[in-house]
């Protein structure tokens, strides 16, 4: 079953055209790695599935709902989460007034008591540092709390934007060990990553994004070959 | 276990948080208001800016959005009670009134009812008005309330069939005692301390740390915002309807600019983040300005007489809330609540 589908997604700024004609999609439990320079979109394509930006065209489908174009809180409450860039947590708030803030988009509340419970088993930060403010948490822990922000929405579709960014190595590790229990409980995950051998090891297909537009695409084992992928991010051709 | 409170738990309550501002406040009130009848009227008068200022903090202070509006409020709330409490003889005779729509003539309610009906009428009126300006952000939300005052303040300063128009009402019945406007203040702090530790108060924080982000967790803004400013428009119709019943009269000039100015001040000077900012903002700028305002008028305060010229107190306070602006952005307070300080903190651990 189809839960994510992207049909010719137009969305920019302004005047300014960022994403052409990007058509994918995603079957549930599925983890795609979006990868690609800086400055071709990648981003842009998350926070337009997400609604933070309005498409200029083009189709998003969740589990077969027409999303595009709604606002973000609906799309939250229709089981689509993004962790953005730059985690955005709540600095001035504690880590537990944090996930408590994720309760909101959660269409379930009966059950939310289970779900802190599951995130600060994956995260234990959470309960280690729950009446620390979040703004002085290191940024691994930080990272953690978004995750887990995220996750308390109950997502069908989690949404990761470079969540390694400005991580130590150790922590990023840890990191993407947890992404995949995310991942392995169901979670179907969209990732935008930099460093593409991160997501590689886990994700069933990864799109090369440039210029706007998915130059190619690469299965679980064509990703792990790093000749390959350095070809088709570099525009050499995947198959040369 | 720990999850199910989470989930419902007021994360950050503190006794001494609520309790050492209400003592402070209680305590200093009594104390002073039993010196002279001056100081009696000054604290009272102080009473009433504190309300004004506690719904300023609900709204102001949890969202970021600046509110030059709700002076309106406050108006719409002296009114109500005004004309509700007014006998009826001066409402048939006074020449300002000669005009007034007759059912409003009829309205007599008690002080305590009066009072009820105007906090709900800021409420109203601040729900009606909220629907269309929280939709705006920034610099545009700001002005849009400072339009809402203008039209509020011109509707009634140049309509005397709802009101005195530019014409005072005199005749309101006054508070016989501090009692039940300190009463009202303490109320007022406690729903204001437990409205900022709750869900909607920490949503609406979130909403004023980062726009999107809060969307991306499923918050509607406008919303959260709209409830925030009904609740603070009730606070702020409940503060202009105490001011005239301090006062004994209803003037609508008394809540316009300088009103919004004096009050803003006030919370940007204690800190708009907290209960215990409203609080310390308001006793520092009442001070200040009384002090002020008796050496202009040649007084003498604690013996001494200094003679400054009319106009020195707004000066001085304006020139307070720049020096705050610029060296402590987040007011005295920092945008904390109560601390104890930390050498009486080891002496309770131990």
């Amino acid at each position: 079953m189809q839960i994510l589908e992207i049909e010719d997604l137009n969305s920019g700024y302004g005047k300014v055209d960022v994403l052409l004609d990007i058509t994918f999609s995603m079957k549930a439990g599925q983890c795609f790695g979006i990868v690609g320079p800086n400055g071709v979109g990648k981003s842009t394509l998350l926070q337009t599935i997400a609604g933070a930006i309005k498409p200029k065209s083009g189709s998003i489908k969740l589990l077969g709902n027409e999303i595009s174009g709604r606002n973000p809180e609906d799309i939250v409450r229709s089981g689509l989460a993004l962790v953005p860039e730059g985690r955005q947590i709540f600095g001035g708030l504690t880590v537990m007034e944090n996930l408590q803030l994720g309760l909101t988009g959660r269409a379930d509340k009966k059950t939310s008591h289970q779900a802190i419970e599951h995130v600060a088993e994956l995260f234990p930060v959470i309960t280690t540092h729950s009446k620390q403010q979040a703004g002085l948490l290191s940024g691994g822990q930080q990272q953690q709390l978004a995750i887990a922000r995220a996750l308390i929405t109950d997502p069908k579709v989690l949404l990761l934007d470079e969540p390694s960014l400005g991580l130590a190595p150790n922590i990023i590790n840890n990191l993407f060990s947890n992404l995949k229990r995310i991942l392995e409980a169901g979670t179907t995950l969209l990732i935008v990553e930099q460093r593409a051998n991160l997501v590689t090891k886990f994700a069933d297909e990864i799109l090369i994004l440039r210029e706007g537009l998915i130059q190619d695409r690469l299965n679980k084992i064509d990703a792990q070959d790093e000749n390959k992928l350095k070809k088709a991010y570099f525009g050499l051709g995947a198959n040369e | 276990m720990f999850a199910k409170s989470w989930v419902k738990g007021l994360t950050r309550f503190s006794f001494t948080e609520i309790f050492i501002p209400l003592i402070i406040v209680a305590g200093s009130s009594l104390w002073l208001s039993g010196r002279s009848t001056s100081l009696l009227l000054f604290i009272k008068f102080t009473l009433c800016y504190l309300m004004m200022v506690l719904s300023l903090q609900v709204f102001v202070g949890n969202s970021g959005v600046l509110s030059f509006g709700h002076g309106s409020f406050a108006m719409v709330g002296a009114f109500v009670s005004g004309l509700a409490t007014a006998p009826l003889v001066i409402k048939q005779h006074a020449m300002s009134l000669s005009n007034l729509w007759q059912p409003l003539v009829d309205f007599k309610l008690n002080l305590g009812m009066s009072l009820l009906a105007s906090a709900i009428a800021g409420g109203v009126f601040a729900a009606l008005t909220g629907g269309f300006l929280m939709r705006l952000n920034g610099l545009a939300a700001g002005i849009a309330t400072f339009a809402l005052l203008g039209i509020t303040y011109n509707i009634l300063f140049n309509n005397n069939h709802i009101g005195p128009s530019n014409q005072a009402l005199p005749g309101v019945s006054q508070f016989s005692s501090l009692t039940l406007p300190l009463v009202l203040v303490l109320l007022a702090m406690v729903l204001v301390y437990f409205y900022n530790l709750s869900r909607l108060g920490r949503t609406l924080r979130a909403t004023r740390e980062d726009n999107m982000a809060s969307r991306g967790l499923g918050i509607n803004i406008v919303r959260v915002r709209w409830m925030s400013f009904m609740f603070s428009g009730l606070l702020a119709g409940l503060a202009g309807a105490m001011y005239a019943h301090v006062g004994g009269a209803v003037q609508v000039q008394d809540y316009y600019l300088g009103f919004t100015f004096f009050t803003l001040a006030m919370l940007i000077v204690g800190g708009s983040a907290s209960l215990w900012g409203a609080v310390l903002g308001t006793i520092v700028v009442s001070g200040v300005s009384q002090i002020l305002l008796m050496w202009e008028q040649s007084t003498p305060v604690l013996g001494v007489t200094i003679h400054l010229p009319i106009g020195t107190r707004a000066i001085v306070i304006a020139g307070m809330l720049v020096v705050i602006l610029l060296w402590r952005p987040n007011g005295i307070s920092n945008g904390n609540e109560f601390k104890l300080p930390n050498f009486l903190s080891k002496i309770k651990v131990s």
